[in-house]
């Protein structure tokens, strides 16, 4: 068998990360803008810009660090949510992390932050933002330098600022890093709405439909002008830009796509969160729909993209959903002059989208969704699936080996640059 | 290309009419100030509220272009359509014949039905699902709503066992709706509409707890739909840019982001409202608290369907001490897979290629005449071309929808037409084929759009309506 990598699985960031990381002179800033802990008897604190901040589980169970090799999601299901339970320590421990990378079967892993993924595209202060972004990536780096070269580690910024986070993936770069995690969602920027993609547009469509004007301080998509010059000094470093979306429960509707979904699930009596299904695909259907109508792929025709967390279902709709209306609507004929035909961008750009061991139209569809598709595990997440899951649904589909090759480690390979070693 | 031939009857599930003025003569006399002040729309103007001026979709909201709610007739494509766009200002000449009358007039529809393969159809109106939702007047909503769908009977009569409507409702007032839909069950209308948004922070689902004998506000609202056997039609749209109540950090709609982000929400407005819709409904047990309830979900594509249930299935196990006691124990696509149907569009290879998950559930819809519109017939080439069986097109080109409507099927279209006889014109043939490769590259075809001189649309004055952008360029794409 060919070597599986898992191109996406997180962590769950400890105090350590705060009370090691962060120089003594920041560590209240810090901490004050962002600070999550759990005690071993399940009492949480969250931080956020001063305050408590929601969190992102309503009950003891701490779902995002809560499944180990071999756990089904009914086995889950049947812990008692009003009890501690233990959080799985590969989360955070490197030695724990390999053991259950043997189990799982991965050989290699691209590993993304949880809580620093959900909480700072809102921490208020840039200058804090940047701090904790610095002790993320140090404590992430220390981390993966304690596996011997199988979880390769990504690197979180800072873009509340635009410079901060440049400076920050320089940084990165020249430590090592070999990707950057870049959330799809709305960042406060104080911008003038013609300094934006389409701007003028969206000004206008507003002012037609009798809404309200641009204000100061606007949500400012991660796509949009403002950063393109970031994303284009992460092709120049030659770095993968992974895009990668969190659940987005804990903010505003305005930050993300689930927190829509959240607050308004809450009227009809529903006692968990609903997001999870939806969030992460809708925020991949925004931040491709952005990119085509902007032209960012061809703008940018080497810069390496990573679409995870989302599936890989989403894809077909969200091509031909952008052709369609790239044709057909005066947003279509944009600033930039852009192909009409996104499917064909698509595929000749060097990308891939993460897929769920469970994730069954992968496997109906192989030649339609698996050119570009790499398996991501989700680990440690309550929702996570095996390596071997993973195989075994696309193989009970028929999926020809050379192929299932491919989508659990090949594709992958590929795109990160990764030498893989013999098989564990 | 071979014409198709059929032995089966098509039924649209989806289309639309471009809410005709004398829908607002159904008025009565007395409330027409009040409906006035509510919703109101002539060909180039609309108002909600009486003091709100939006896009109605009258065609003078688009001149000089094309009215983009009727262009999407029998033998058009976005090709076409886009070099149309390219050719403003038309003429009015130009501009009526690609007006689709069937928008407006149903012998006029019937006429474009029989081009475009369609048997049977169930028509649903087009800019008040935008704007309705925003009326604050709830006398004013109510009063509308019965106009519409007393205009709506009458519309649908003038051609019998072809024309079916879907009921408009104001949702806003609970109460007003569960009448209304009684009322609009005995009018015979099969199908009544909801969108799934939260305008005026309503969103339309507050049932309370599954576990309490009585309900929320919109309890009564599902009850009605169970107690007349009329099929809840959940239909989505475009974003709209209101302020939300909660502040500029809240949304009525998720589409809402994809106009932030600088791009058309016409994207994926549809498809994201609906997700949001069905992932709670699944999740929180709505369908077991009304399990006579029949679903449609509409205008939303479907390829996403089979994916998302199965991560609903999963959610669903991980949460199984979370969710309460109250529920069954259905799982997700268990429920869905009894109570409700999804529509589906021409062009969705996806749906096709994973027929075996939409054969009972999957309704074909041409969404005509909004400018992604198609007819049956390319949804029959493109179900044949991946191996759809034959026997499976038909439930899903008519059959499934008919089921849940319960209505007969009737066959009034056998043959594909031959290509239409256009003006010189009308963009067609190889030049337009041309045309269209060259922009479809502009940055591959840059040197040649120069030298032939053809510059971009000014995007600006062709959404504004207004021919400023016209008249300073010369050819466009």
């Amino acid at each position: 068998m060919a070597p599986v990598i898992d191109v996406d699985s997180h962590v769950y960031e400890p105090p350590a990360l705060w009370n090691e990381y962060v120089p003594a002179e920041y560590r209240g800033l810090a901490k004050n803008a962002f600070f999550h802990e759990v005690d071993d008897a399940g009492n949480r604190l969250t931080v956020l810009n001063g305050a408590p901040a929601k969190e992102l589980n309503r009950r003891k169970l701490v779902r995002q660090a809560i499944w180990r090799p071999g756990m089904t999601p009914e086995q889950i299901g049947q812990l008692d949510p009003d009890e501690f339970h233990p959080l799985n320590p590969g989360a955070w421990d490197p030695t724990a992390r390999l053991a259950d990378m043997d189990a799982m079967g991965v050989d290699q892993a691209v590993v993304f932050p949880t809580l620093f993924a959900e909480y700072l595209p809102r921490v208020v202060d840039p200058t804090a933002a940047g701090v904790l972004a610095q002790a993320y990536n140090d404590w992430i780096w220390d981390f993966a330098a304690q596996t011997g070269g199988r979880v390769h580690p990504v690197a979180i910024l800072p873009l509340q600022s635009v410079l901060l986070a440049r400076r920050e993936l320089d940084r990165v770069a020249e430590k090592g890093f070999r990707s950057v995690v870049i959330r799809p969602a709305f960042y406060k920027m104080d911008v003038d709405p013609d300094e934006l993609f389409n701007g003028q547009m969206a000004r206008l469509q507003m002012a037609l439909q009798g809404a309200g004007s641009w204000g100061a301080n606007q949500p400012v998509f991660v796509e949009d002008k403002p950063f393109r010059g970031l994303w284009e000094h992460v092709d120049r470093l030659g770095m993968v830009a992974c895009v990668h979306p969190s659940l987005g429960i804990t903010g505003p509707d305005a930050v993300s796509s689930g927190a829509f979904a959240e607050r308004v699930a809450s009227r009809v009596g529903v006692q968990h969160t609903v997001a999870e299904p939806i969030a992460y695909m809708q925020d991949a259907d925004l931040f491709v729909t952005a990119a085509f109508f902007h032209g960012l792929l061809e703008d940018l025709p080497t810069l390496r993209l990573a679409i995870l967390h989302a599936g890989a279902t989403w894809v077909p709709l969200a091509l031909e959903k952008n052709e369609t209306y790239l044709w057909l609507t005066p947003y279509g004929m944009s600033e930039t002059s852009v192909c009409l035909e996104p499917e064909e961008v698509w595929d000749r750009h060097p990308l891939i989208v993460g897929f769920d061991g469970w994730e069954r139209p992968v496997a109906r569809m192989p030649d339609l969704l698996g050119e570009k598709a790499a398996w991501g595990s989700r680990y440690p997440h309550h929702d996570a699936s095996s390596a071997h899951e993973a195989r075994q649904m696309l193989e009970e589909h028929g999926v020809d080996q050379a192929m299932v090759d491919r989508l659990l480690g090949g594709n992958a390979a590929q795109l990160f640059g990764l030498e893989v070693p013999a098989p564990v | 290309m071979e014409r198709l031939t059929k032995s089966f009857s098509v039924f649209d599930c989806d289309a639309h009419i471009n809410d005709p003025q004398p829908v607002w003569d159904y008025v009565p006399e007395g409330q027409k100030e009040l409906v006035r002040q509510t919703y109101w729309r002539n060909d180039n103007e609309a108002w909600l509220n009486g003091d709100t001026p939006v896009m109605g979709g009258g065609n003078g909201h688009f001149a000089p272009s094309y009215n983009p709610i009727c262009i999407a007739g029998p033998q058009m494509n976005k090709k076409i359509m886009r070099k149309l766009l390219s050719m403003a200002p038309l003429t009015e000449e130009q501009r009526a014949y690609v007006h689709h009358d069937g928008a407006l007039d149903p012998k006029a529809r019937i006429k474009e039905m029989d081009l475009m393969g369609i048997d049977q159809v169930l028509v649903i109106p087009t800019m008040v699902i935008m704007f309705l939702p925003f009326a604050r007047n709830l006398e004013g909503v109510d009063v509308f709503c019965q106009a519409y769908n007393n205009f709506l009977k009458d519309w649908c009569a003038e051609v019998p066992k072809r024309l079916y409507g879907a009921a408009l409702l104001p949702v806003q007032d609970p109460l007003r709706t569960a009448h209304e839909i009684k009322r609009a069950s005995d009018l015979g209308h099969p199908v009544g509409l909801i969108r799934p948004i939260d305008a005026q922070a309503k969103y339309p689902n507050q049932v309370g707890s599954a576990m309490m004998a009585g309900g929320g506000e919109y309890d009564a609202v599902f009850r009605a739909f169970e107690d007349t056997g009329m099929v809840l039609g959940m239909h989505t749209f475009p974003a709209p840019s209101f302020p939300h109540p909660l502040g500029p950090d809240y949304l009525a709609s998720p589409g809402e982001l994809f106009t932030r982000a600088g791009t058309d929400s016409q994207t994926f407005s549809f498809v994201h409202e609906m997700q949001v819709w069905l992932t709670q409904v699944l999740l929180s047990g709505f369908l077991d608290r009304y399990p006579r309830l029949k679903m449609a979900v509409f205008e939303s594509n479907a390829i996403w369907l089979p994916a998302m249930l199965d991560s609903c299935d999963r959610v669903f196990k991980l949460y199984a001490r979370e969710r309460g006691t109250s529920f069954s124990q259905r799982l997700p696509s268990e429920a869905f897979y009894e109570q409700c149907v999804i529509s589906f569009e021409s062009d969705e290879t996806g749906v096709f290629r994973q027929w075996e998950q939409f054969e009972n559930v999957g309704i074909w819809a041409s969404d005509a005449y909004h400018h992604d519109g198609a007819d049956s017939w390319s949804a029959m080439r493109n179900m044949t071309k991946v191996g759809v069986p034959q026997e499976v097109q038909e439930k899903l080109l008519g059959g499934n929808a008919r089921r849940w409507y319960g209505i007969e099927p009737e066959m009034f279209v056998t043959e594909e037409p031959p290509p239409i006889e256009r003006p010189d014109w009308f963009p067609q043939g190889a030049e337009l084929e041309e045309w269209a490769d060259m922009i479809a590259h502009p940055r591959e075809n840059a040197e040649k759009l120069r030298e032939l001189g053809v510059e971009r649309v000014n995007p600006a004055a062709v959404t504004a309506g207004r021919g400023g952008g016209a008249e300073q360029r010369g050819a466009s794409y």
